[in-house]
């Protein structure tokens, strides 16, 4: 404990650093007002911002980094209580009451314990992150290449059958990100494989490159059919809470958190199915649950608690195993990996300013985004505003300039609005797009690991089931494909889908 | 024939391609028994039994409406994309922006083209403020030839 509790000062003096700090306020803002903003989700807002951390500290980038990604989950769940539009995934189980304390006057209170209760559990769950964390990270230092293969397979697996309702479709996506993983020099040998003789593609393909392309581009290109006219604006009134609706609201924050965190730690399951969760667990909870859905504070107090925990849980796999659970973490992690730093057990030894700098400053960002974001409303709603004629135009063009400032050349702009096209056929026809991004962050290093283990084993495949770890993840991740078929049979019942994992 | 099911055919034949040209590709040190080409071989070996699977369970499309309707508009953003990204080198950052902006803004459905205009230049000139000037990502300097 006391070890813990050193590591976090050493974090806090990390992140209250005046550079640190300053990323943390500038990165909150930008994080919700991409959060505030239809037609840019979190993972297009973090790659955007991609160019503008390389050159920085590795902590310093990973602190504003995470500062967007709080801000985006606030400035979701704003647009959610006000107009009934929620800005991520994630947010959407807050529009159910959310929408409509607002309609009867009351979004100032919605607001407020979005806020409180995103911070409180926020805070819980960092907390436990730092116990479960270390412990993580040391049991997996043994780890070996076959293991290290075998848990890749896992997430990609489980991102797979948790991604969409079409399994095939999911893993189709996972292939086309591993496919594409496989284009530039390989590693090992000096072998330059799919460069169609390109310069350009020696060095694989960008992951800013891709992620702009794949998530940004086509989202507009799919809303650019929806412009609206007009939206019904609800009126601000009080902002603060009566005592009663805190105390009406705080088992809800608790268990909302406890489920948040533990469905975020899942590899894959994200923020959205802990939502989703805690919402459906409060109302089986409530005396009379016939009050849910009309504007009940605790149907936005508990899906917002969640979907904090989940984003910090989350954290977890990525950092201690270099396994990203979600399409958000993914985009962390190639960050990390452009910045020179492998996430990862070894993480902790090698890296330890940014790990805790990081994991300080996810307290350090709730509070910021508790300063700003309460007196701000106003502001965020008044962007919201923005006529989408301006708004469109305007995200492409900062997704050119993003795409142009980290590769400097027109073949990666080419490639964007190519993925752009292909981005928007996979919405269009239920392909999830998190597979794809996590394959494309995994791939070079799922190939690497399998590589050595068979160089080890002298070339027998027999070594990923012989090594007992290796094969006990890879049970797991034959399970997790075959689950949903099981579930299926079992009882014949609709799925929970998501679209953040 | 389904769109799924077209979908399939051409991912199917994607990653014969791939697989197929994966098996190009020989290291040259004897101690990577596996070199470079297996990897690419498996993964094309099951892209394209997905492809097989998605064939034979695809459903039929529903009827869905015209394809100019469904589709008109993001192409055209597609194709005013192509320009700017294409005139971005020879016109330079705040020519070929400030040209895109203001005509995405008008086919957009802002009618009074002055509107559209001044508020091309003024995003125009905000992004060039804080990206160029302020954070130093070196846009393409261009025709106007602002460099510094």
């Amino acid at each position: 404990m006391s070890e813990i509790l050193q590591n976090l000062s050493y974090g806090f003096g990390v992140a209250l650093q005046p550079t640190n700090l300053l990323m943390a306020f500038v990165g909150a803002f930008v994080g919700t007002v991409i959060g505030v903003l239809p037609g840019i989700g979190p993972v297009s807002g973090i790659a955007l911002l991609i160019p503008l951390i390389i050159g920085l500290h590795p902590a310093s980038a990973m602190i504003m980094l995470t500062a967007v990604y709080y801000g985006t989950m606030y400035g979701g769940s704003t647009t959610s209580i006000l107009v009934n539009v929620p800005g991520e995934a994630s947010s959407v189980a807050t529009t159910f009451d959310g929408y409509q304390m607002s309609l009867q006057g009351r979004a100032g209170p919605a607001l407020a314990i979005a806020a409180i209760g995103s911070f409180i559990a926020g805070t819980i769950s960092v907390v436990a992150l730092m116990l479960f964390a270390l412990p993580l990270a040391r049991w997996a230092l043994v780890f070996g290449p076959a293991e290290n293969f075998a848990l890749m397979v896992l997430g990609l697996s489980s991102i797979s059958t948790l991604a969409g309702e079409n399994l095939v479709k999911a893993l189709l996506s996972t292939c086309f990100g591993l496919i594409v993983a496989t284009i530039g020099t390989d590693l090992v040998t000096g072998v330059n494989r799919y460069t169609f003789g390109i310069p350009q593609l020696l060095d694989g393909i960008d992951l800013v490159t891709v992620a702009v392309g794949l998530f940004a581009i086509s989202e507009v290109l799919l809303v650019v059919n929806e412009i609206h006219v007009g939206r019904r604006f609800v009126k601000l009134q009080r902002i603060w809470l009566s005592m009663k609706d805190f105390t009406d609201s705080w088992w809800a924050i608790v268990r909302g958190t406890v489920v948040g965190f533990y469905i975020g730690i899942l590899p894959a399951a994200g923020a959205t199915i802990a939502s989703f969760l805690s919402y459906g667990l409060e109302k089986r909870l409530a005396k009379d649950p016939s009050t849910f859905g009309k504007g009940d504070i605790r149907g936005v107090a508990s899906p917002e608690s969640a979907n904090n925990a989940a984003a910090v849980g989350n954290m977890i796999p990525m950092l201690t195993l270099g396994i990203p659970g979600s399409s958000t973490t993914a985009i962390m992690m190639g960050a990390l990996l452009m910045l020179n730093v492998l996430p990862g057990p070894t993480l902790f030894t090698k890296h330890p300013d940014v790990v805790w700098g990081l994991i300080a400053s996810m307290y350090v960002s709730n509070a910021v985004l508790l300063i700003l974001n309460l007196p701000l409303v106003g502001v965020f709603v008044q962007i919201l505003k923005t006529p989408e004629r301006y708004l469109y135009p305007l995200i492409i063009s900062v997704c050119v300039i993003g795409v142009y400032a980290a590769s400097r050349s027109q073949v990666d702009l080419t490639i964007m609005i190519l993925l752009g096209g292909v981005g928007y056929y996979m919405r269009q026809h239920d392909y999830p797009l998190g597979p794809a991004i996590l394959g494309l962050v995994l791939g070079d290093r799922m190939e690497q690991t399998m590589r050595q283990a068979l160089i080890i084993s002298n070339g027998s495949p027999m070594t990923f089931i012989t090594r007992p770890v290796s094969a006990v993840i890879l049970a797991l991740a034959v399970i997790s494909l075959a689950a949903p078929y099981i579930i299926a049979a079992w009882r014949r019942k609709p799925r929970l889908v998501a679209e953040d994992v | 024939m389904s769109s799924d099911r077209f979908a399939a055919i051409i991912i199917f034949a994607v990653a014969v391609v791939y697989a197929r040209q994966a098996g190009a590709y020989h290291g040259v040190t004897v101690a990577d028994v596996v070199g470079p080409s297996a990897y690419p071989i498996l993964l094309g070996g099951l892209m394209a039994l997905l492809a097989v699977l998605q064939f034979v369970r695809a459903q039929p499309s529903e009827a869905r409406e015209p394809f100019w309707k469904r589709h008109g508009r993001p192409l055209l953003l597609t194709g005013s994309l192509v320009a700017y990204v294409y005139l971005l080198d020879p016109l330079g950052f705040l020519a070929s922006t400030f040209a895109y902006l203001t005509l995405s803004h008008l086919w957009l459905g802002e009618r009074a083209w002055p509107r559209a205009a001044a508020v091309g230049l003024g995003i125009t000139m905000i992004l060039w403020f804080v990206f160029d000037r302020t954070l130093d990502l070196r846009l393409p300097a261009g025709i106007l030839g602002l460099a510094r």
